[in-house]
């Protein structure tokens, strides 16, 4: 489905809100406008009866209890609470966190200023498939390590780390496992329990709910993880979180996860099935397309490919508005910063400037992954007729 | 990509003027400025008339960002007719003005600003 002119192929970024998602939220802005927090009207216990359905939906589809969810603005306030929150409570107990090279800026900087605020924070390399070595993460865990934090997928290649065995081994060295699952929510199955996960953040608008609203999953027994709030004012979210609760971005994350969990399995079946085709039909016609990170393990809808000699900021302007993906880099410098997440798997600076992630969605369809082909095919190849580079790479000077 | 790049800047970027066939010419000079450790380049292919100091034919090509490819179009069809000393003098503002570069886009008129100096060096002697 087309947005406009646009074939929308950036899905990691944000999604569309799906249409029954929409019209869960739509009663909720006027016909019932209770504040979940008034207790002295049929309006209020409405709401706050809209608000704890939308909680046992996203315990739901994490394997959690109800009372162990925390609604949030979003994943980045759910990482900064789960972070800032533990360096907090547990400073006593120690001031060393561990997080990986590839994690999601909100973790990178949250730990930067906790950095510059008397904490420790060792940061664990992955390899060139945008792995983590468990043993190298065993090692970085210290006596006074609080904190863990691993993120279940990465936004930008989609390699899926091993949660698992990550849980196990927080456990056996006591300490608490902190898991952004932002981008694997709705993707992959998550169970909190058994992934030995203490804290879990995601998002409304990267499974089809709306922007603004997130969550924070905290576990609260075996062992009961305490957290010290970032925002005070009425107590709200089990004194974790206060604020007036934004009951439509509730409801419609409720809503968006219990969909997406129903249609999961034959969805990412239909995704991987459209991004492997696009993966062979670029390389079918081009020289020089790879796939950055592991091609096994990794989300179903997305692909990372670096174009030989092509910069992707230039590949992506010269396909215009036709379609949108993006290059998973900062703009804010005379050339875009290239991606830290290709860089920390060892790719050098040029080569991942030359990286452009897709990500397919819920309204892609196979004909639109056609027209990307042919698309890229094109610009690749006019960008590559200009190019002095690529004609000495012909020659075989270089490589 | 609004308010990164201007207008005229896009339009040399989609439609490069001037792009080398590969053709060789008698006296044909090749120059080539960038950073190409970044996998920006940009190589002109020049005829000059060295009696008068003046550039008569330019072709390009260039790799790496929008801009290196939209001024390196650009440039040939803003150097033929001109003498070099001129252009020297005038390539960074004229090229700022044409092109309504932005301040992260003018490192690539100095490389063609040094290019042309070497050039006039070249003409010199």
């Amino acid at each position: 489905m087309k947005f406009g002119q646009t074939i929308y192929l950036d899905y990691n970024a944000t999604t569309p809100v799906d249409p029954r998602v929409i019209e869960s939220i739509q009663p909720w802005f006027f016909e019932k406008p209770g504040n979940a927090a008034s207790r002295s009207h049929a309006m209020g216990w409405m709401a706050e009866e809209a608000v704890e359905q939308a909680r046992a939906q996203t315990a739901a589809a994490i394997g959690a209890k109800p009372g162990e969810i925390v609604f949030t603005s979003g994943a980045t306030e759910a990482v900064n609470l789960a972070i800032k929150g533990i360096g907090a409570r547990y400073a006593r107990k120690g001031r060393h966190f561990v997080i990986v090279a590839t994690e999601h800026q909100a973790v990178l900087d949250t730990c930067t200023y906790l950095a510059k605020h008397g904490f420790e924070v060792t940061v664990v390399d992955v390899n060139a498939e945008g792995h983590i070595d468990i043993e190298e993460l065993a090692a970085a865990i210290r006596e006074d390590t609080v904190l863990v934090s691993v993120m279940m997928a990465n936004n930008e290649t989609g390699v899926i780390h091993p949660v698992e065995k990550i849980g196990d081994l927080c456990a056996e060295r006591n300490t608490l496992f902190f898991c952004d699952a932002t981008q694997a929510a709705g993707k992959v199955p998550i169970d909190v329990e058994s992934m030995g996960i203490h804290l879990l953040a995601l998002s409304a608008h990267k499974v089809y709910g709306p922007k603004g609203v997130g969550a924070l999953y905290v576990r609260q027994s075996a062992p009961r993880v305490q957290l010290t709030p970032l925002f005070h004012g009425g107590g709200h979210e089990g004194d974790m979180r206060s604020g007036t609760l934004n009951v439509p971005a509730i409801v419609g994350l409720g809503c968006a996860l219990e969909i997406t969990a129903a249609e999961r399995d034959r969805e990412n079946k239909r995704l991987a099935g459209m991004r492997d085709r696009l993966e062979a039909g670029l390389r079918e016609h081009l020289e020089g397309v790879y796939v950055n990170g592991d091609t096994e393990n990794r989300l179903p809808h997305v692909t990372n490919l670096r174009f030989l000699h092509v910069q992707g900021d230039t590949l992506m302007t010269r396909m215009g508005s036709s379609v949108a993906v993006s290059s998973g880099s900062a703009c804010a410098s005379a050339l875009a910063e290239p991606s830290h997440v290709l860089l920390s798997m060892g790719l050098s600076e040029r080569e991942a400037r030359s990286s452009i992630r897709f990500s397919l969605g819920r309204f892609t369809e196979p004909d639109e992954i056609e027209e990307v082909i042919r698309l890229v095919v094109r610009e690749v190849e006019a960008l590559r007729d200009v190019s002095p580079v690529w004609e000495m790479y012909k020659a075989g000077m270089l490589d | 990509m609004k308010g990164r790049y201007s207008p005229e800047l896009l339009n040399h970027f989609h439609l490069p003027r001037n792009p080398w066939d590969g053709k060789q010419h008698p006296g044909l000079r090749i120059l080539e400025c960038g950073e190409p450790e970044k996998g920006e380049i940009i190589v002109l292919y020049l005829l000059a008339d060295d009696q008068r100091g003046t550039i008569k034919r330019c072709w390009f090509r260039a790799a790496g960002s929008v801009e290196t490819i939209g001024i390196g179009s650009w440039v040939t069809t803003y150097v033929p007719g001109k003498r070099v000393r001129e252009i020297l003098e005038n390539l960074e503002g004229d090229a700022r003005s044409a092109l309504g570069l932005t301040p992260n886009q003018w490192r690539v008129t100095k490389w063609l600003a040094r290019l042309f100096d070497k050039l006039d060096e070249e003409m010199q002697i």
